[in-house]
């Protein structure tokens, strides 16, 4: 009985294993306590992550941006944090001299934290607070400091 | 020498995995977005780094495919916002 029931479940469940999504984090998901530490988001702020790199063109359209909402909007609520993701820590560095960041920036050489965020499109922009993440961007957005307002005003965020 | 005798069925499992691991191998990983920097060089590219080149490929790719686009590899709209 016990042979046969191994015998019918053995193939559908290394199948079904062997094809499981992984899945990026979700707004509700809590961060992992590592990669939280990494971050380094004070508690109560709400956390700006920027996952950028080098070779991505729409990332290096919203720096400037990014730069203009630390610059002029982000208040002792808000900590804005750059994630840039190339493998070549001498590239990222280049990059981000070339681009003039402003934001603290966190070099993620070995790609863990984005692997940790494993978000579906480059640039990803996540908003976490107290390790949790609270809402997220995928992809090229037009005006990201414009829609960083909106949504911060949305999550509740008094700016200046 | 003594020979080990499997059951058919345990045979059965045991050669279900092993055909399973090995087919496994010819799976496709897809590229995760972080990691399309070598994808991102312009060598990569439709034509190369010779922007003539460039033209002339993504030209004859448009007519023969009837569609056009899809030589980057950041941007994009994945409709998700």
């Amino acid at each position: 009985m016990l042979n046969a029931f191994i015998k019918n479940i053995t193939l559908p469940l290394v199948l079904l294993l062997s094809s499981l999504p992984t899945f990026s984090l979700e707004v509700g998901d809590t961060i992992d306590p590592e990669i939280a530490k990494q971050l380094n988001i004070p508690a109560g702020k709400v956390g700006i992550i920027d996952f950028f790199a080098s070779w991505c063109l729409s990332c290096a359209k919203e720096i400037p941006e990014l730069n203009d909402f630390d610059a002029n909007e982000s208040t002792n609520q808000t900590k804005v944090l750059g994630i840039d993701v190339d493998e070549e820590l001498e590239e990222g560095l280049v990059f981000q001299r070339k681009f003039n960041v402003k934001f603290a920036v966190h070099n993620d050489t070995t790609q863990k934290i984005i692997q940790h965020f494993d978000p579906i499109g480059m640039p990803a922009l996540f908003y976490i607070k107290d390790n949790k993440v609270i809402g997220k961007r995928i992809g090229a957005v037009d005006n990201i400091d414009e829609k960083i307002k909106l949504d911060l005003a949305k999550l509740g965020v008094n700016l200046l | 020498m003594k020979s080990i005798k499997l059951k058919k069925h345990t045979r059965c499992c045991c050669l279900s995995i092993l055909a399973i691991s090995i087919l496994s191998g010819c799976t496709i990983v897809p590229v995760k977005p972080w990691e399309k920097a070598t994808l991102a060089q312009d060598i990569v590219k439709f034509g190369g780094p010779n922007p003539m080149m460039k033209k002339f490929e993504e030209h004859i790719f448009t007519s023969k495919e009837g569609s056009k686009g899809g030589g980057g590899v950041s941007g994009g709209g994945c409709g998700c916002n």
